[in-house]
């Protein structure tokens, strides 16, 4: 049966990460859209916005309260941003009591990233948020072993990939079967085949491709790093053409990503439809947004329009493009 | 789903009407779970029994939170499964285009002792045909076999053992085959999910479907399209019926319940229900339910009970173990054989006695704070005199809470109501025997008309008061008339008989007189402070000569334009009046009339005012939209529920006799509203003078309208047309690749909006520096609202290095640009009035003067008084944010905009201090205008400082400060050495502006600890001793 809403062909959009069905291929990017939800709640288009989402994540949670990182966190570059925010959140066991609730009505199925800095966090964490997932509204987890901003963990497990493959089996075996895995991998190696080919070795359901690339930048003034962790990481427009290649990369060289076993959530610099489309093609099933949206509220709503214009332009379904640039000659 | 269930809305009202703090509530009759739900709502703790195991499986799934989008799920799995085999069993064809199609229902009726199906309906899914239309005689027998196919999944076979029993003995025989065999099927599929919550939360809407599958489901030609709840007690089956298709219930059902959970999601959030009644008692779980009889289970030992409801069955026909059993069979529950309360077949004094045991059992385990709610609907009309006998003599005293009313479900006349149940509050005597009646046997005495004529009012004014509630019975009229009259006439109302009352209730003149004497007490009490006199202006007895000299502008404004138009007249000793008009569609010509001569007569003073009254604060912001401006020039709103909660405020100071005069809940008149992201126009974009970095940006946006100071907005620098051209540029494609030629253009463009805050508001009814003269009464100010602003002015310097102003400057008026807003908490600046301010600092540094006019605006309005220090320090400024180029002291010049601006907002010269880092020449000094002893060489900080030293015991002063940290820094501390209340207003690097991004983050204290709070969302306002400034 055709389903149609305002005109929308629902089931062009519809797109699955193994046994999530997605009802839109797009995702909000972790660390980009809050804890609760209550952030979008509070915009005028949130019923709208969250009809064009497929599945939202969270902001990165850890076992205990981070502070998070001193100002400045954030420098404007030019056509991207630089954050140094340190995982900024106040613990698990809040995120659970006060922040999950929120995301009851979303109707949309919540992933949650999380963070740890060492492979004992990542167990005590996934095992506490299997236990304590009231009513099972988390529908997936996502591990961070990216994250450029933080002194131990995030990117020093991410580049090495036996730690990778370590901590995502740990991590498996504490969900329940219904919880998808997706791991949040870095750019910052010389092969992301190797850490991507790490994680599905430890059983992941899916590869989220890719976090922020490392950067700096200097006040010639004061002659003196801007931002309050001297180092960031890079995200926006400027990053999307090494996105797209890892992606790319990924979907070429290993198999089960190849076979479609292994989805990949192709995540960096998207802030147009084409932007997303060219993840799609390169070999992404999903793509999230993160850093276009703090500068335009309503880019998911945009790109979700554009996506279905060009769908039903060329009378295709978004499941039949991906990997679509690896058919070429 | 459930017999006897009660609208959530209303009970939620009853409670909050008790008014008592809700600890922990027991419900021993929980039934459907309405009385649960909502008391969590209220954030209390609830153990919930009954002895039914349907009512304890409803009520559990009801609370139960659950993920939307799992059930959503669920549902898909369940649909893909059966959907079409079920949907096959009932296809039919198309009556007009012939295609095979699934029918909504079939009517089935009995003539001539037998059944056989009649009518169909129909919406067919390809031509969209509609309709309910006689079957043919092929169809009639295709259908009459269809309908008695054996089922394939497993059904319950159970006899039926309720009360009153029809011509069927199994509770299977209520389907026909076809029903039957599609419900086996679907609970087939249900019993497959997985997830345990999700499977019992269908079989909740399972078991809600059942009824309307059933053939108890009536058909009734007036309405055919209804679907009738269980409404004859008893199973039923009628001879015109409907066989449902079982899928398009189920699914309706579906939807209708998920609608149910979304509502109850988002009121409940998460809780934990507990396993057993140890558990409840010893954790922080909010509710447990279970299985058990009233009158024998244990009450909890450790844990103090605040209140019991109590809704037990009536001696009502209904047999709810019965009836339960008919869903009950399907989920396999056992019901409790001797079921120990089958009211159907009590006398009314057993009933009495049953619940007379009741309540001395809530009695003997409970303390003396527990009350107990009362729930009471029979239809027997005799039995609530034994009810109210056994609560007496149980020790418990009444006080009565009104009904709830449920919505006629046919709406046959709109807002027809029809009463469910009435709601008592017991409380506890303290002696079990029961209080002797009092006769009165007071002497009559005779009342003069004067008087009656008072007491009429009074009874009126009751009435009118008790509307709210819905209330209007006798009794209670009299008792709210008795709180209000003087103790002289409690006689003479005594008298007044309940037909004489409904009159008086009903008489439209006293109705009006009601209404103004209201208004005229609340309205006096706001003035008497500002020594304002308030009279009524009578219409009846016009009398010109009365008005010579009392009204000196009666030459001026047409007396009978006034005698007609206006209501009451405030004044103030001559020196000032207050026009008061009742908002009225009918009179508006008239009131513009008046509105217009106020401006003829008073362009610049203010010496005249003119209010409109309304009733509500809807109505009131309908009014205050842009388009209005136009009828009411210059005019002021205020609404009646407002003007009452402040009367009532002011007078709890004073006397207290006005407290029972109003509904306590005083709506707030600001809610938080959601952001927008918007173009707006520009109107203006230039600098204050020539070769100034400082920039005036004039934007109209009707959306910011709600903005109040302290909010932000969030601006892109380049025009939305630069912005698209940039966006198009960066697609690529091949003929741009080969016609690249010559230098890339490399200067660097923002990427992220910015956040600017409101300079100035401009409302377009007044006139620039309307404020000047504008002097509300410190009372009425509050309550005062105008038409909306429209354009907006922001204030902002060029920084040499700065991307974004400098695109911002190159903005020409005429464009347009994105704006996101409004942004940041909502202070509600009257609140401080209560706080006991009444005069405020206004202390801005640089550019961050530029956001307290906008403040200073709203204060000046609300009558508070004011003071602005204005500090144009160079060395402050460079030495700890090196990003920041040097200020206004290297052209004080530009800061003098400031002068002119506060001047404009009514200060004068005299409350305008400046402080400049560089010494101000004679010549500065001489532009600005400011007196000698107002300038000050040196930081402002210090200058402040020496200002409120030399102040002779200054009260009730609240600082609001912006500017650089170093300089606020400083006035922290002064300011709690000095203990005054310090605000400021923190400006951050942003990304978003709407909380995600946690860029914009400062170090806060909260509670001996502290954490980065984010300036966005939770301020940009702050109290300065919450932030940790070191």
């Amino acid at each position: 049966m055709q389903v149609r809403l305002n005109g929308i062909d629902m089931e062009r959009m519809q797109t699955q990460l193994k046994h999530l069905k997605l009802k839109s291929p797009l995702m909000t990017a972790a660390g980009t859209s809050g804890h609760s939800g209550e952030e979008i709640s509070n915009l005028a288009i949130d019923r709208k916005t969250l009809g064009s989402l497929g599945a939202f994540v969270t902001k990165g949670i850890t076992v205990e309260p981070r502070d998070g990182n001193p100002e400045f966190r954030i420098v404007e570059t030019r056509i991207g941003l630089l954050n140094a925010i340190g995982l900024q959140n106040k613990g698990v066991k809040f995120f659970i009591e006060k922040e999950l609730p929120g995301l009851l009505n979303f109707d949309l199925p919540i992933i949650v990233n999380i963070s740890g800095n060492t492979i004992n966090e990542f167990e005590n964490l996934s095992s506490y948020l299997s236990d304590n997932d009231l009513s099972e509204t988390i529908a997936g987890i996502e591990i961070n072993v990216s994250c450029p901003n933080i002194k131990k963990g995030g990117v020093a497990f991410g580049t090495d990939p036996r730690l990778v493959e370590k901590i995502v089996s740990t991590v498996k075996k504490r969900i329940p079967p219904r919880m998808f895995l997706t791991t949040k991998l870095t750019p910052n190696v010389t092969d992301i085949t190797l850490p991507a080919r790490a994680a599905i070795e430890g059983g992941t359901d899916a590869l989220s491709m890719i976090n922020t690339l490392r950067g700096m930048a200097i006040n010639v003034e004061t002659r003196k790093p801007l931002l309050g962790n001297k180092t960031g990481g890079l995200s926006g427009p400027a990053i999307k053409p090494v996105g797209v290649y890892m992606v790319y990369e990924c979907f070429e060289k290993i198999n089960e990503c190849n076979r479609r076993e292994i989805p990949i959530i192709g995540i960096g610099g998207i802030a147009t439809w084409r932007d997303a489309l060219e993840y799609i093609m390169a070999g992404a099933t999903a793509v999230a947004i993160g850093t276009a949206w703090f500068v335009n509220q309503k880019i998911f709503i945009d790109i979700y329009r554009g996506l279905h214009n060009y769908l039903e332009k060329k009378d295709r379904k978004i499941m039949e493009l991906v990997g679509k640039a690896h058919e070429t000659i | 789903m459930y017999w006897g269930r009660k609208p959530p809305r209303g009970l939620l009202k009853i409670l909050r009407d008790i008014d008592e703090p809700f600890d922990t509530i027991l419900d021993p009759f929980c039934g459907g779970g309405t009385l649960i739900a909502s008391a969590l709502h209220l954030d209390a703790r609830v153990i919930g029994s009954d002895l039914n195991p349907m009512a304890v499986f409803l009520s559990k799934v009801l609370i139960q939170p659950l993920n939307l989008f799992s059930l959503k799920q669920a549902f898909e799995i369940i649909e893909n499964a059966v959907a079409k085999s079920i949907l096959d069993k009932y296809r039919i064809q198309c009556g007009r285009c012939r295609k095979e199609i699934f029918f909504e229902y079939i009517k089935w009726n009995y003539q001539e002792n037998h059944d056989f199906p009649e009518e169909v309906k129909i919406t067919c899914q390809h031509c969209g045909f509609r309709k309910l239309y006689p079957l043919t005689k092929e169809e009639i027998k295709r259908q009459t076999v269809l309908s008695q196919i054996k089922p394939e999944f497993w059904f319950p076979e159970k006899l039926i053992q309720a009360q009153r029993k029809t011509k069927v003995s199994f509770f299977h025989e209520l389907f026909t085959g076809r029903n039957l065999a599609a419900l086996a099927e679907l609970h087939a599929a249900i019993e497959k999910i997985p997830s345990p919550q999700c499977r019992d939360f269908f079989n909740y809407v399972f078991t809600g479907a059942l009824y309307s599958c059933s053939q108890m489901q009536m058909f009734s030609s007036k309405f055919p399209s209804s679907s009738r709840g269980w409404t004859a007690p008893r199973f039923y089956l009628p001879p015109a019926r409907k066989e449902k298709n079982v899928w398009l219930a189920f699914n309706n059902r579906f939807k209708t319940v998920i609608r149910c959970k979304d509502h109850l999601n988002s009121s409940l959030g998460f809780l934990k229900v507990s396993n057993s009644l140890k558990d409840f008692e010893t954790s922080n779980d909010k509710a447990f339910i279970h299985q058990a009889d009233f009158l024998k289970f244990p009450f909890p030992e450790k844990l103090k009970l605040s209140h019991v409801l109590l809704d037990p069955p009536y001696n009502d026909d209904i047999d709810y173990m019965g009836f339960s059993e008919f869903w009950g069979s399907w989920l396999n529950m056992k019901s409790p054989v001797n079921a120990s309360w089958n009211p159907g077949k009590m006398t009314n004094e057993q009933n009495a006695h049953k619940m007379k045991s009741l309540l001395l059992r809530i009695r003997e385990n409970t303390d003396s704070s527990c009350s107990v709610i009362l729930a009471y609907g029979s239809k027997r009309k005799d039995a609530w005199k034994f009810v109210e006998d056994s609560i007496n003599s149980a020790g418990y005293k009444l006080r009565d809470l009104g009904n709830i009313y449920l919505d006629n479900p046919h709406k046959r006349k709109p807002g027809e109501f029809t009463v469910a149940d009435r709601y008592f509050l017991l409380k506890r005597t303290l002696a079990k025997a029961r209080p002797p009646k009092i006769i009165s046997d007071k002497p009559r005495t005779k009342v003069s008309k004067f008087d009656l004529n008072e007491v009429h009012l009074t009874i009126r004014l009751a009435a009118f008061l008790l509307e709210h509630h819905k209330i209007t019975c006798a009794d209670n009229i009299r008792e709210k008339a008795d709180s209000l009259i003087r103790p002289r006439l409690k006689d003479a109302l005594d008298k007044v008989k309940w037909k004489e009352l409904k009159e008086l209730v009903t008489n439209r003149d006293i109705n009006i007189k009601a209404n103004n004497r209201l208004c005229l007490t609340l309205l006096d009490a706001i003035l008497v402070k500002d020594k304002f006199n308030v009279t009524q202006i009578s219409k009846n007895k016009f009398d010109d000569s009365k008005l010579k000299g009392y009204f000196d502008f009666q030459n001026t404004i047409q007396s009978r334009n006034m005698i007609e138009g206006v209501d009451f007249i405030a004044e103030d000793h001559g020196k000032k009046k207050i026009l008061f008009c009742f908002y009225d569609k009918e009179k508006e010509d008239l009131r513009k009339k008046i509105a217009s001569e106020v401006i003829k007569n008073d362009s610049k003073d203010y010496r005249i005012l003119h209010f409109l009254i309304f009733s509500n604060n809807e109505e009131m912001n309908k009014c205050r939209q842009l388009e209005y401006k136009d009828n009411w020039p210059r005019g002021f709103f205020v609404c009646l529920d407002e003007i009452a909660g402040m009367a009532i405020k002011l007078d709890q100071k004073r006397f207290g006799h006005l407290t029972n005069l109003t509904d306590p809940s005083v709506v707030s008149y600001r809610s938080k509203l959601k952001i927008k992201q918007f173009r707006a126009k520009v109107k203006d974009n230039i600098p204050v003078s020539e070769e100034s970095k400082h920039y005036r940006l004039k934007i109209e946006a009707s959306e910011l309208k709600y903005i109040v100071p302290g909010q932000f907005v969030m601006i892109d620098t380049l025009t939305t047309k630069k912005r698209k051209q940039i966006e198009k540029s960066a697609i690529p494609s091949d003929r741009k690749l080969h016609s690249l030629s010559g230098a890339v253009d490399l200067t660097p463009i923002s990427f992220l909006k910015r956040p600017f805050s409101i300079h100035r508001g401009i409302y377009e009814n007044f006139e620039y520096k309307y404020l000047k003269n504008l002097e509300l009464p410190q009372n009425l100010a509050p309550l005062s609202h105008t038409i909306y602003p429209n354009r907006f002015e922001i204030f902002y310097k060029v920084l040499d290095n700065g991307i974004g102003t400098n695109e911002l400057k190159e903005i020409k008026k005429g464009s347009e640009i994105e704006v996101l807003g409004p942004l940041g908490t909502i202070t509600d600046i009257r609140d401080w009035r209560a706080e006991g301010i009444n005069e405020v600092h206004l202390i801005g540094g640089g550019v961050g003067m530029a956001p307290l006019i906008f403040f200073g605006q709203a204060l000046k309005f609300y009558s508070f008084k004011l003071k602005a220090f204005i500090g144009i320090d160079k060395l402050e400024t460079l030495l700890f944010s090196a990003e920041h180029p040097p200020t206004f002291a290297e052209d004080p010049k530009n800061a003098y905009v400031y002068v002119d601006n506060l001047l404009g907002i009514g200060l004068a010269l005299e409350d305008i201090f400046m402080s400049s880092e560089a010494p101000l020449t004679s010549n500065d000094k001489d532009k600005c205008k400011l007196p000698e002893t107002n300038c000050y060489h040196g930081f402002v900080t210090d200058q402040y400082k020496e200002y409120f030293r030399g102040l002779n015991k200054p009260e009730g002063v609240m600082i609001i400060s912006c500017g650089p940290t170093p300089m606020m820094k400083i006035l922290s501390k002064f300011a709690s050495e000095q203990k005054i209340t310090l605000k400021v207003l923190l400006e951050k690097r942003m990304a978003c502006g709407i909380g995600v991004c946690m860029s914009c983050v400062c170090r806060t204290k909260k509670d001996g600890t502290t954490e980065y709070s984010r300036v966005c969302t939770d301020g940009p306002l702050f109290d300065a001793s919450e932030i940790e400034w070191d």
